[in-house]
């Protein structure tokens, strides 16, 4: 097994099951910190993920971890940890005992397995309950448990498969905290999800699929930028916002002024002229702008064009 | 040098260890061994070994000083003879009878080996470890087979040295020479017992999630196969050898009572049985073909894991 940094880099990884393609030429790199891999159902995130973990052979290209090709290579499972989308654990043993078992498996003796068991449970809120079965958690506490024990063996490079399916806000809240604390240590985080919303808080960057092919990579404002073709939305605070609207309806490209008490949302198919013109009629006497607010930069907007 | 927006964190986890497949082995056998069911079969199997020894040591120790001498005089080349008989049929009482409970803990136990596994898709979770399904698959199919090569084969060589031990003085060394075959009719058993029934339950367990299934599919295979076996008494030719093989118990037994019969024509007395009992060198390869295939079951579900199933 080799030192390499944590990374998860695909070189033009495609995979076809028979006659259909899951994954078609997709190349991306994700390094440290946390990385969202967005599509919708049948985008090819499971594909993606299953080739990351070394489950399948890729039949063209090449999935690297750590610069380690994973399938059939266990010693780059070492510095893997999933936490997979379905429920997973034996409903009758306990979680601690469940956790001592697979840790042992990356060649952990009993008594480091069950300590760092233990350790992994506290770290997700399951410390008090570390002698009871899994079949008597609820959901929120079934997820906390499916990241333990894909943290419990300290690994680098973390593939998080739908992680907060089904939580309450209180529990998205604590797991979105311990995602984030993963990415800050470090670790390669690649963090899976149709929800949009729910990745737009945790990853820093974020990976599009759809229809097995990577529609765009980057930070929202980098995949935003690369849309000119779309209108962008941007939300202008002031308390004079009926004066303010009428002045932006020549500004260029825009193609839709609405305004509330606040102040006004304007959509614009040239931002940066736009922008131009916004800093220049608004000292000249024009009415004060107290914010300039993206509007649609969250990741729900982006998909929504990306996928149009 | 590379720097990382986030900083790099180098990997301090574990780089070594034992081998995936004796840690799958050993966490099984210790997660079976703490179970209700196990515990009481080792009970089971330990009062019945401990029974049959004190009949033994009845027959060849206690008694023979009492009785026996006297009456048969003191030949010692009959003497061994006659001890050697003792034990084979005490080994043939106590198979007989364990064969009952060794069925019984592959159903109950080993029924849930890789079933359980299917239920809670723990699968997953362990085959994106350091873990290649062949580990996993060789440190499953170890798991019964150890069970039962433990439970069969040391008890029958306590049994074979007692009755050394038990010998006049100076005869000990003289009666495991004449003995010297018993611990390979006791290996053979072990070694059958061994292969075929957790290749079956292995077969069956890693079929279906479900270990109530499981148990019962091998509970009318092992049990059905007794019936089949005992239409092929009453068929001859390759069809009816075939049909008395179905029987894996009988199969086990097959050594332990020819070695039996072989001791008491050493006395003239015939045995109807042995013409009946199956040819041992099928009912090895039919063991070894079971423990095969439940191994290569179990293996090729562990290709077939996928994360999102």
């Amino acid at each position: 097994m080799s030192a390499a940094p944590a990374r998860i880099e695909a070189e033009r990884l495609s995979k076809w099951y028979g006659e259909v393609l899951g994954l078609n030429e997709v190349s991306v790199e994700v390094g440290p910190g946390v990385t969202g891999l967005l599509g919708p159902n049948g985008a090819g995130k499971s594909t993606f993920l299953k080739l990351a973990c070394g489950m399948l052979r890729p039949s063209l290209g090449r999935v690297l971890l750590a610069g380690e090709e994973p399938f059939d290579n266990p010693g780059v499972m070492r510095r893997v940890g999933l936490c997979p989308e379905q429920d997973a654990a034996y409903p009758g043993v306990a979680c601690r005992a469940v956790l001592a078992y697979l840790t042992r498996l990356h060649g952990y003796g009993r008594r480091e397995a069950r300590l760092l068991a233990e350790a992994a449970l506290g770290r997700v809120g399951l410390g008090h309950v570390l002698d009871r079965s899994v079949g008597t958690f609820s959901k929120g506490m079934r997820q906390r448990f499916k990241l333990a024990q894909a943290l419990a063996h300290d690994p680098d490079i973390v593939i998080l498969d739908e992680p907060l399916n089904g939580l309450d806000p209180s529990a998205r809240r604590d797991l979105s905290g311990v995602i984030q604390s993963l990415g800050d240590e470090g670790r390669c985080v690649l963090v899976s999800s149709h929800v949009l919303h729910e990745v737009e808080h945790l990853a820093r960057r974020s990976v599009f699929l759809y229809q097995g092919r990577v529609l765009a990579e980057g930070t929202r404002a980098e995949i935003r930028r690369e849309l000119p073709q779309h209108p962008l939305q941007v939300r202008l605070l002031t308390p004079q916002p009926r004066v303010l609207a009428q002045r932006m309806l020549d500004a260029p490209g825009v193609v839709r002024v609405s305004t509330d008490a606040a102040g006004v949302d304007l959509l614009t198919t040239q931002p940066e002229a736009f922008f131009d013109h916004l800093q220049r009629e608004v000292p000249a006497g024009g009415p004060a702008v107290t914010a300039i607010l993206p509007g649609d930069e969250d990741l729900e907007a982006v998909f929504r064009y990306l996928t149009r | 040098m590379t720097v990382h927006a986030r900083g790099y964190r180098a990997y301090a986890g574990a780089l070594g260890g034992p081998p995936a497949w004796w840690v799958v082995f050993r966490a099984n056998v210790e997660a079976l061994a703490a179970t209700r069911a196990m515990r009481v079969m080792n009970t089971l199997l330990l009062l019945l070994a401990c029974g049959v020894g004190v009949l033994l040591y009845v027959q060849v120790g206690l008694g023979e000083r009492i009785f026996a001498r006297g009456m048969r005089g003191d030949d010692p080349a009959r003497l061994l003879l006659d001890h050697r008989l003792a034990l084979l049929t005490a080994l043939r009482v106590y198979y007989t009878s364990a064969s009952v409970v060794i069925v019984l803990l592959s159903i109950l136990t080993g029924a849930g080996l890789v079933a359980d596994d299917l239920r809670a898709r723990a699968l997953t979770l362990i085959m994106v470890r350091p873990v290649r399904p062949l580990d996993y698959a060789l440190g499953k199919a170890l798991v019964m087979p150890w069970f039962v090569l433990t439970r069969a084969a040391l008890p029958g060589l306590a049994m074979w040295l007692l009755v050394g031990a038990w010998q006049a003085p100076g005869q000990t060394q003289a009666f495991w020479e004449a003995a010297s075959d018993v611990p390979g009719v006791i290996a053979s058993f072990s070694l059958l017992a061994a292969g075929a029934y957790p290749g079956l339950v292995l077969l069956i367990s890693s079929a279906t999630p479900r270990r109530g299934v499981a148990s019962g599919l091998a509970a009318a295979v092992l049990f059905g196969g007794l019936v089949v076996r005992g239409i092929g008494l009453h068929v001859s030719g390759l069809q009816g050898e075939a049909f008395r093989l179905a029987s894996l118990s009988t199969n086990a037994l097959a050594p332990v009572l020819e070695a039996h019969w072989r001791a008491r024509e050493a006395f003239g007395r015939r045995d109807w049985l042995l013409e009946r009992v199956p040819s041992i060198p099928a009912a090895a390869w039919l063991a070894a073909g079971l423990l095969l295939l439940g191994f290569l079951r179990v293996w090729w579900r562990a290709r077939s894991v996928e994360v999102s199933e």
